[in-house]
């Protein structure tokens, strides 16, 4: 997909101001004052005070627009300043003298595993079955451990942007953003018009990862805010240093796992404590707190269960959603106690799986039912087929009892690392996602056909399939199918960019909309539009409160193994090799082999990256960056091999973010092996390594 | 400061701050918008261009360093068969899904395959080492630029390996 | 409004004569080369605000040359490193030319010179610790004259350097001698980091088993480029392969000599670990090296 597109940063109307963006330098506090210098002509500011609508957005949860007299992170923006030249805008911010009542700020701490005793807890959420507190009783032994997670970036290649343009009566916004429609409404909201008066457009846009949804709606909001107040377009476009600053990265987790086991190594319950930081505001983590707490006990038959997930407010930036949306968390935690579990019970993790996977079929106490033909077996033995786990993790773990101490030893230190994970599809309760999901298409005069969605899902190279299946259906050629501009005025509103809306969704609507012309062609003249809306269930698949019901629709499995060595002399890991077995169904009706297997290797690729890159805490993080962690993705020296397995049959299911929840514990299960050491924190680094050889 | 030089083969005079660097000349004052920033500081590799015959991060180039240089950017490239077979052996692969990183790597691998007309995955992956995909999609890329290899070469490039 | 950035004064001297008169006139003046350290867009702003004149060294001919001798190699300070590996791609060092080839990436290469990764003086600085290991001396220029000196007196510590005012380094020699064995390592935070935050330069020759000179140097680690000239010559004279408890005696000496920045990227603990595990490696692949 090489053409010569215009992304956010391209985009430069006539006369277009610039806008930046002046941000708290404190964690929490206040605002005692802003001293604004005289400014130029040309130049103007803007501040809470001059919002005409709500300053809130709503993500769905709710953050300020501009903060007004309380700051809650560090980058929290607070005024906003117009003007022509960049330069002149950076200078004017820097004269800009603002005073701060300081406050003790908090937070999860994550690396310590203590909240502060003042961070809040925004929700709380629990349940259990069968006899927990009987099953720890009764225990032979109960194995405790606690498993971190870092706030982690997104980095997509083009930096969040926005251009607004105020004509006095109507706004447009070019915005890169994956929710076209959300973003309409908010800054509506803020600017106090009537939807209708808001165009959003979207540009091309990079893989947003997830990353510019809450976010964009904030820069857009600015820069619509600084339009409307200069009545000029204005353009707004983060360096990569303010948006590593300012952007929302996934929630820090602090995982508690306590399994209590008999004295043939059998698991009999296991207790989990959940705590994820949203950060300054609550924006999209109760429902990432609600998926952490379903995947708590993994893939595994768990007989006695009880789960508690606290979701704490610290003050940091908002975490929003990211790929992984707090299964990824789950998954680390209890694939490392898996591992943990298994050695315990002197078993091949291959055969401890074996016993505990959820078989197919099988019903899960509050999680549904796993369909009848599938389950985690069948993932489990492809890929400890494919990679030679068995033989490879026996030898590896035959050299680490040979070895002394990992301190004085020559030889490269070998570990391989395994994890099962399970996806849920579908969600089926109350705050459904895709409702009201719609496509359109329309068949035009001279055969042209438009397809008119809100999705551009470059992860999935959305664009491409969309007109495959229109062109397999329709038999037109694909040169006469255009996918219509991002523009709210055209198109539908078809969600938020999403891989699983998109691929179990959307995909289905756009055949839909081509079956519903192909009939209508015999009978009706051109053109012919048609559109088409997820229609959800009358009653919601499964109640919250009561847990009744199935939580998902269907589940997918994956199952990955990573190969690694570490240097014994720097200490680091050097990934050798990935294998992951996919089942997600037949995808390959969907979407050809060779585009699956690129776009998970491409996942699979950055969530090594997620591995080793994390968020500093706030006070250090323009500061200590090293230029490297400033733009942290994977390079293409030292990538390892990758192999992807489809094994799926039947209806196509999504594979959402799988390789997220799959690569990390089992990269650190495989550093676990080559150092002889139980790491139980993610990202790793060498110097971390260290940390553990020493204590 | 009032700089001449050249843009891809034509004379360009612009008045600039001697401070302003040359990736946003490029991409502002001439509407070249090919080059792309990503990082700003010469790591992502989505700005280079070639300046004098070299391979160069525009991020990092001062408007003082301009005056009789020599620029050629991706839009130059571009118009070039050695582009189009590139382009189609890259589109084959199903590289790019989203296409931010393309210039800076189509420039690359263009200097490359220049240099050398069948270069192995070692070497095109060491002279792409300043190129990051966030994506993710680096085998399609090395499968595409090992692609246009295998094709017939045009006299032009002389005896392949 | 005048922007920032229009003050903003650009010489551009075409001879080192020229130039030296121009920076003794104004050696408040900012010195451009290739600028890979100072030309992003902050770095560019503060220039323009605090400093009205950079001295741009692109058109001084006499700083790109690159000379060689029978025993020295002679490098103009702003020879961008990739020309410099390319041109001297049989003659250079082996662990320089790899040190070399490792900075940053390819693109950056063509700006970036070897005098900006020596004046920067950041003890990680790729270059360094090969330059110290090979004794690589400097020539430093300034309209009163010029003047010689070893590297390893060159920064008294990160960031530092010992230049006058008006005063440039006008080349870097390199002295051409044998080495039966030479290596380069850098140790980067991450597997997917590329970014040198230690390095360690390891040079040997030995004839019939017994080690006849070494030098170890290691960058990154203290304020400016370890290097010992007492524990090297501990080594001298050895026969290889040493005995463990020589090899721990080595070690115990670097350890004492050893003072990780606390202000680095790296901890401490990690910075002073990896540094011995080095010397370490280094010592005991002589002796693999050694037929």
């Amino acid at each position: 997909m090489i053409a010569k597109q215009d992304f956010i940063a391209d985009i430069l109307p006539e006369d277009c101001l610039y806008g930046l963006t002046l941000r708290s330098g404190i964690a929490r506090g206040h605002i005692l004052s802003i001293k604004v210098p005289e400014l130029p002509p040309g130049y103007k500011a803007v501040t809470a005070a001059d919002i005409p609508g709500v300053n809130y957005l709503q993500c769905p949860g709710r953050m300020p627009c501009l903060a007004y007299k309380k700051v809650n992170f560090i980058g929290e923006p607070f005024l906003l300043m117009a003007g022509e030249d960049q330069a002149v805008l950076r200078e004017l911010l820097k004269l800009i003298k603002v005073e701060y009542r300081e406050e003790e700020p908090f937070y999860l701490d994550g690396m310590k595993g203590r909240d502060n005793k003042r961070s809040r807890v925004l929700k709380r959420l629990s349940f259990s079955h069968g006899k927990i507190k009987e099953s720890l009783k009764n225990a032979y032994q109960i194995v405790e451990a606690d498993y971190r997670t870092a706030a982690q970036e997104h980095f997509y290649a083009d930096t969040q942007g926005a251009v607004a343009l105020w004509d006095g009566k109507s706004l447009i916004v070019h915005s890169s953003t994956q929710d076209p429609f959300a973003l309409r409404d908010n800054i509506a909201g803020l600017l106090a018009l009537n939807a209708r008066r808001v165009r959003v457009i979207v540009p091309a846009l990079g893989c947003s990862l997830d990353g510019k949804l809450e976010p964009s709606f904030m820069l857009s909001g600015h820069a619509a805010l600084l339009s409307y107040a200069t009545a000029k377009p204005v353009k707004m476009i983060y360096s990569r240093e303010e948006d590593i600053l300012c952007t929302c990265k996934s929630p820090a987790s602090c995982i508690t796992h306590r399994t209590a086991m008999d004295q043939e190594g059998n698991t009999l319950g296991m207790q989990v404590k959940i705590t994820l930081d949203a950060g300054a505001y609550q924006l999209n983590s109760a429902h990432e707190l609600l998926k952490a707490a379903l995947s708590a006990c993994g893939g595994y038959n768990c007989p006695n269960l009880e789960v508690k997930a606290q979701l704490i407010r610290s003050n940091r930036v908002p975490a929003g959603i990211f790929p992984g949306f707090g299964e990824a968390q789950s998954f680390f935690a209890v694939e490392l106690q898996a591992a943990r579990l298994a050695e315990i019970a002197h078993e091949d993790p291959v055969q401890w799986k074996r016993r505990n996977l959820l078989k197919r079929g099988a019903n899960l106490p509050i999680r549904g039912k796993i369909r009848e033909d599938t389950g985690g077996l069948p993932v489990l033995e492809k890929v400890v087929a494919v990679s030679d786990f068995s033989r490879k993790h026996a030898a590896y773990n035959a050299l680490k009892n040979r070895r002394e101490s990992i301190a004085n030893t020559r030889n490269p230190l070998r570990g391989i690392g395994l994890a099962v994970c399970l996806k849920g599809i579908g969600y089926q309760g109350e705050e459904h996602g895709d409702k009201g999901c719609t496509v359109k298409v329309r068949l035009e005069l001279d055969r042209r056909l438009i397809i008119m969605t809100s999705i551009v899902d470059n992860e999935l190279e959305s664009s491409k399939i969309f007109k495959q299946i229109a062109a397999r259906i329709l038999n037109i050629e694909p040169e006469k199918i255009t996918i219509a501009p991002v523009d709210t005025m055209n198109i539908p509103n078809s969600g938020a960019a999403c891989t699983v809306r998109t691929l179990t969704v959307v995909f289905r609507l756009l055949e839909k909309c081509c079956l519903a012309i192909k009939k209508k062609r015999l009978t009706i003249s051109l053109p012919i539009e048609v559109r088409n809306s997820y229609k959800a269930p009358e009653e919601p698949g499964w109640d919250l409160e009561s847990l009744k019901g199935s939580p998902y629709r269907e589940y997918s499995w994956g199952a990955t193994v990573l190969e690694l060595e570490i240097d014994p002399v720097t200490l680091q890991p050097n990934c050798r090799g990935i294998w992951l077995a996919i089942d997600s169904g037949s995808i390959v009706d969907l979407l050809t082999e060779k585009l699956a297997v690129r776009m998970v290797k491409r996942m699979v690729i950055r969530a090594l990256g997620y591995t080793a890159s994390a968020q500093h805490e706030p006070a250090d993080l323009l500061h200590i960056l090293c230029p490297e962690e400033r733009f942290a993705v994977p390079g293409l020296l030292n990538l390892p091999a990758i192999e992807i397995h489809f094994i799926g049959q039947g209806e196509a299911r999504g594979i959402g973010d799988l390789p997220f929840s799959g690569v990390a514990p089992a990269y650190s299960a495989a550093v676990s092996q080559a150092t002889g050491y139980y790491i139980d924190q993610m990202p790793l680094s060498p110097e971390i390594i260290q940390q553990y050889m020493e204590h | 400061m009032k700089i001449s030089f050249l843009v891809n083969k034509s004379p360009i005079t612009i008045n600039s701050s001697p401070a302003r660097r040359l990736v946003d000349i490029l991409r502002i004052d001439l509407g070249l918008t090919g080059a792309k920033e990503g990082c700003g500081e010469g790591r992502c590799g989505s700005c280079v261009v070639l300046m004098n015959g070299n391979l160069v991060n525009s991020c990092l180039i001062p408007a003082f360093k301009l005056p009789d240089s020599e620029i050629v950017t991706i839009e130059s490239y571009a118009q070039s068969k050695e582009y189009a077979d590139l382009k189609q052996a890259l589109d084959d692969a199903g590289a790019f899904p989203c296409g931010f990183c393309s210039s800076g790597i189509m420039m690359v691998a263009g200097n490359l395959l220049a240099e050398n007309s069948s270069p192995t995955a070692a070497e095109i992956r060491e002279a792409l080492s300043g190129n990051i995909c966030c994506c993710g999609d680096y085998d399609s890329i090395i499968e595409g630029i090992r692609g246009v290899t295998i094709k017939p070469q045009s006299r032009r490039y002389g005896k392949t390996r | 409004m005048a922007k920032p950035g229009d003050l903003l004064r650009v010489l551009r001297p075409k001879s080192v004569n020229g130039l030296l008169r121009l920076y003794a006139k104004n050696p408040d003046a900012i010195i451009f080369a290739g600028g890979t350290e100072r030309a992003t867009r902050e770095k560019l702003a503060s220039v323009s605000a605090e400093s009205k004149m950079v001295i741009y060294l692109g058109k001084v001919e006499e700083l790109y040359r690159i000379r060689r001798s029978q025993r020295y190699l002679e490098i103009g300070s702003c020879l961008p490193i990739s020309r410099i590996v390319s041109i001297g791609r049989h003659i250079l060092p082996e662990a320089l030319s790899t040190a070399l080839r490792s900075i940053a990436n390819p693109a950056v290469r063509n700006l970036g010179t070897l005098g900006g990764n020596i004046c920067a003086a950041m003890p990680n600085n790729d270059s360094l610790a090969p330059l110290y290991a090979i004794d690589g001396q400097l020539e430093l220029r300034s309209v009163s004259g010029s003047r010689w000196m070893p590297i390893s007196r060159f920064s008294p510590g990160a960031g530092e350097t010992v230049l006058k005012k008006g005063e440039i380094l006008f080349r870097i020699r390199i002295p051409l001698e044998e080495w039966d064995y030479q290596c380069f390592r850098k140790v980067s935070g991450s597997h997917i980091c590329s970014h040198s935050l230690l390095n360690f330069c390891g040079l040997a020759r030995f004839s019939k088993g017994i080690l006849e000179a070494v030098r170890l140097a290691l960058g990154g680690l203290n304020n400016t480029v370890f290097r010992s000239l007492e524990l090297e010559s501990r080594l001298e004279g050895k026969t290889l392969p040493l005995s463990e408890k020589e090899v721990e005696s080595l070690l115990a000496g670097a350890d004492e000599l050893l003072e990780p920045l606390t202000d680095s990227n790296f901890s401490p603990a990690y910075s002073r670990a990896t540094g011995l595990r080095l010397l370490r490696w280094f010592i005991e692949n002589i002796h693999r090296e050694n037929r």
